[in-house]
């Protein structure tokens, strides 16, 4: 060809081109040595937390009457922000009647370790603008945060159990509760009752999630933590004069179904604090993998120094619309300061996640867990 | 929600009780004695606003309605709104509206309350919303109730919908959609009366059944939701104002 | 002193503005009338001020006021469309327009009128190149739009609209928080096919649009190839020709500067592409061309 084609580019605002090709966006960005969000690769948002005073145990709660809430957390990341309440259940164990003396004897097989540790049952909501059924992502959400934490073992199993109390009224009227653990073992009160029955709590989160604007797993899981770490049980008792009470309520041949009237009763104002296993309080931290497109690259300067730019970038904290759109190859890491890794999860999208990439996403997540663990 | 299959939810064990707290105690009572003390002086409280602080809907407002007398008494109401967004099926020459209500924390309000209160804001803003505007498209309004106070019953449904309706005027003026007046609302005893255009018209009514008011002319009640109305109002565009001259 | 040459502080929703009309100048031979037409952000309203009732211009969003003179044409239907354009909403104000214009007729012709239409918007935003403010700007009849490919077939080709021109759509419509990214997964989908009665779950995402196979160039209509003007993923520059149906604006490329703009070779998979003429683009790395309808570029 004789005559040079002459290729005249098409101009579009920055706020016009993140909408209509937020991959193109995002490369320019990288170009540049910086994230649509003005962070550096590896830079984390600041993560503020409070508990939000809505927990019925906290001192100064502002909801007394009729609160249910056992623990409680406002995350906010960036412009992000996640409310977590914890709250409880009381169900009954099924303990085989032979091993009720010997019930803490180990379960020494590998199988048996996740049945040592306790649960938190989560729903994580995120607000959109949709009402109806959850969407994709708050199903896998809480799926993944409660097979997290049953992994964990943030909770050991014993850490829910429920030592009911006995309410005893005297002649004046005047009641009291005694609490097995309370008690002096001089005059340990006989009851017949606490030896064979066992109550546990259970918990239910409720995370609501407010301007998504990135991958949510790592807020909704420290959130969690943070509310789980504040979270307060309440003592549980009995009336003495119902402990004794059965009422059979089905009867087929010679075999009957007992129900006891009593009812477990919540003190509020006794509460012991939910004793986590520290050595397993991990935080989360995600990442994202970007190859770097040398198509899309800002045309340099003659002059300028030609450095050898990488093959692909690791961005920390992935945030954004653009980022979220153009990162499909995700680490995940939830680790405590001293490298104890709870949860690890690499997805490979279009980008090849590097060895060094994951040396580099581990070290980056125990550093940052040193830090959100002082916000504790 | 302990005890409904649901299989998009992970609910825990089927056989799990709720706690019960035993509400006989003596310090809660004292709690309660003070805070009804307090709630039924209305008018005498602090709001504290910030808004835009949703950044994926149109627009945001936050409030935090607090009783000058007893810091424990208070609302907390995230709104959003959402839209215009396109409506499918017919073509409609206005816009739809509509108002969705959840509360995020604790879940005390019954549902069909919860309707009531979304079906009594929707007609509220139906009349207010410039809907002419927005050919072919929904406007949807999301509350959230953070907290809501504790009062003499369990929550307080009255300083709720005022809350609800002057959150939902100052995130539509977030959104910079077309409002024909910053409607807001005034509340007595167990009434709420929404107004515009300063006090003349009345575009929302709300009356629960209460012992302490049924003997008072509805007009009487009126103005003195209208008193509370106008604090409202001022403190709305205050904020405003002060807000927008910030921003310059 | 006039109310259009007054000094207004941050107009709030509900604010008194000024009346429909008002009079002007007076002199022995004539009586200037001045007139107030509400424009963005501005409707007019009824109000009872001492016990008579009389219309007045009122905000409605927060921002600053601005009277923008128009002038005045001596045909009054042409003045009507013009405004129409202006503003489609404010219907009712237009009657109430001319009504009032026959009245004034019947006085006399010789008084001079000034009419102002009146807005009230945000400056932060109006000072910008690209306005945030797309509540306000939803597409109409005439828009230029940036939209993008979804869908194609020998008739038509469909498209969701991403953008006026130089106006961003609303945040709350975007591809990852709201929507179906990658790595949002199916946050809008399966809401979208799981919704229960609500108005709300009848919502789509983007407004969505389609350009009929006449629509896309100005010549040789009939014989246009869809599938050699547009791919699904480019992104076209078109004009609104009108609000359509319930779902779907009609747009139009018919014209030099409408057409495809942004581009990407082998149906996404590779490089950007550039036009080099009205119908063919090329990728500049492979050499390969791909044929399109491309808008002459801006």
């Amino acid at each position: 060809m004789s005559e040079p084609v002459e290729l005249r580019p098409v101009t579009f605002h920055p706020e016009v081109l993140a909408r209509i090709a937020p991959d193109l966006y995002m490369q320019r960005h990288l170009s540049l040595g910086l994230r649509p969000s003005l962070r550096a690769f590896e830079e984390f948002r600041n993560v503020e937390i409070s508990d939000g005073r809505l927990s019925c145990a906290s001192e100064d709660s502002i909801n007394v009457v009729g609160n249910n809430i056992l623990g409680s957390n406002v995350l906010k990341c960036g412009k992000t922000m996640v409310i977590t309440s914890i709250t409880g259940g009381i169900v009954e164990d099924v303990v085989p009647a032979k091993s009720v003396d010997n019930d803490f004897s180990e379960p020494s097989e590998r199988t048996n370790r996740v049945s040592q540790f306790g649960r938190v049952y989560p729903v994580v909501e995120v607000e959109r603008g949709r009402v109806g059924a959850p969407t994709d992502e708050e199903m896998t959400l809480s799926q993944r945060l409660y097979n997290c934490i049953l992994h964990s073992g943030l909770i050991p199993k014993r850490a829910l159990d429920v030592s009911v109390g006995i309410r005893s009224t005297n002649s004046e009227g005047e009641s009291s509760v005694v609490y097995p653990d309370e008690e002096d073992s001089s005059n340990a009160v006989d009851t017949p009752f606490r030896s064979k029955r066992k109550w546990s709590y259970t918990l239910y989160a409720k995370i609501q999630v407010f301007s998504r604007d990135g991958p949510l797993f790592e807020l909704c899981w420290n959130s969690l933590l943070y509310a789980l770490a504040s979270t307060k049980l309440p003592r549980a008792f009995v009336d003495e004069r119902t402990t004794d009470l059965k009422i059979p309520i089905s009867m087929r041949g010679r075999s009957a179904v007992i129900r006891e009237t009593f009812e477990i009763i919540c003190d509020p104002t006794k509460y012991l604090p939910l004793s986590l296993d520290a050595a397993n309080k991990a935080f989360a931290s995600n990442f994202g993998v970007l190859e770097i497109d040398p198509e899309a690259q800002l045309p340099k300067d003659d002059d300028d120094m030609q450095e050898d730019v990488p093959g692909s970038v690791l961005l920390a904290d992935v945030q954004g619309e653009s980022e979220e759109a153009s990162v499909s190859s995700t680490i995940s890491v939830v680790t405590n300061a001293d490298g104890n890794i709870k949860h690890f999860r690499a997805v490979g999208g279009t980008s090849k996640i590097t060895i060094e990439m994951i040396q580099q996403s581990i070290k980056l997540a125990k550093l940052r867990a040193l830090d959100l663990k002082a916000k504790c | 929600m302990l005890n409904t299959t649901d299989r998009r939810r992970i609910l825990g064990p089927a056989n799990a009780k709720p706690l019960v707290f035993d509400r006989s105690s003596v310090p809660v009572e004292e709690n309660q004695e003070s805070a009804k003390k307090s709630s039924v002086s209305t008018g005498n409280d602090a709001i504290y606003i910030e808004n835009g602080i949703v950044v994926n809907c149109n627009g945001s407002s936050y409030l935090e309605v607090r009783s000058r007398t007893n810091d424990k008494n208070c609302t907390l109401l995230l709104t959003s709104i959402y839209g215009p967004r396109p409506s499918r099926g017919a073509f409609n020459a206005k816009a739809t509206l509509s108002v969705q209500f959840k509360e995020v924390t604790l879940e005390k309000i019954a549902a069909g309350q919860i309707k009531e209160i979304c079906t009594f804001l929707t007609n509220v803003f139906n009349a207010v919303v410039n809907l002419e505007r927005y050919p072919k498209s929904g406007i949807d309004v999301f509350l959230s109730l953070i907290h809501s106070s504790s009062g003499q019953q369990d929550f307080e449904l009255e300083s709720i919908i005022t809350a609800c309706v002057n959150g939902i005027t100052l995130a539509f003026v977030d959104a910079g959609i077309e409002i024909l007046d910053t409607v807001s609302a005034g509340m007595y005893k167990r009434n709420v009366t929404a107004f515009m255009k300063n006090g003349t018209e009345v575009v929302g009514f709300w009356k629960d059944d209460d012992e302490q008011s049924s003997s008072e002319n509805i007009l009487e009640i009126v103005e003195k939701c209208k008193e509370h109305y106008l604090t409202n109002r001022k403190t709305m565009i205050e904020f405003m104002v002060r807000n927008k001259n910030a921003s310059d | 002193m006039a109310f259009h040459a007054k000094n207004y502080p941050v107009a709030y929703p509900g604010q008194l503005l000024c009346p429909t009309f008002e009079l002007g100048e007076k002199t022995e031979t004539f009586q200037e009338i001045i007139r107030y037409v509400p424009g963005n952000g501005v409707t007019d309203e009824e109000y009872e001020v001492n016990g008579q009732k009389m219309r007045a211009l009122t905000a409605t969003v927060l921002g600053e006021v601005r009277f923008l003179e128009q002038v005045l044409q001596t045909v009054p239907t042409d003045e009507d469309q013009s405004k129409d354009e202006k503003d489609i909403g404010a219907s009712k104000a237009e009657l109430e327009q001319g009504k009032e214009e026959q009245e004034e007729e019947d006085k006399g012709e010789d008084n001079p009128e000034k009419v102002f239409i009146v807005t009230v918007a945000d400056s932060n935003l109006a000072g910008k190149h690209v306005t945030e403010d797309f509540a306000n700007n939803l597409p109409r009849e005439g828009s230029i739009v940036l939209a993008r490919i979804t869908r194609i077939s020998s008739q038509r080709a469909n498209v969701e609209i991403l953008a006026l021109e130089n106006k961003t759509i609303p945040v709350d419509s975007g591809v990852g928080s709201n929507g179906a990214g990658v790595t949002a997964p199916g946050g809008g989908s399966a809401a979208a096919t799981l919704s229960v009665s609500q108005a709300a779950a009848d919502l789509g995402e983007t407004f969505k649009g389609i350009i009929s196979a006449r629509d896309v160039r100005a010549t040789d209509r009939d014989r246009v190839k869809i599938m050699e003007s547009f791919r699904p993923g480019d992104i076209v520059r078109a004009q609104v020709i009108s609000l359509g149906d319930g779902s779907n604006y009609h747009l139009s490329t018919a014209r030099n500067d409408l057409g495809v703009v942004f581009a990407r070779a082998f149906n996404g998979a590779g490089g950007l592409m550039y036009a080099i003429d009205w119908q063919t683009m090329v990728a500049p790395n492979t050499g390969f061309m791909e044929s399109r309808k491309c808008a002459k570029p801006f």
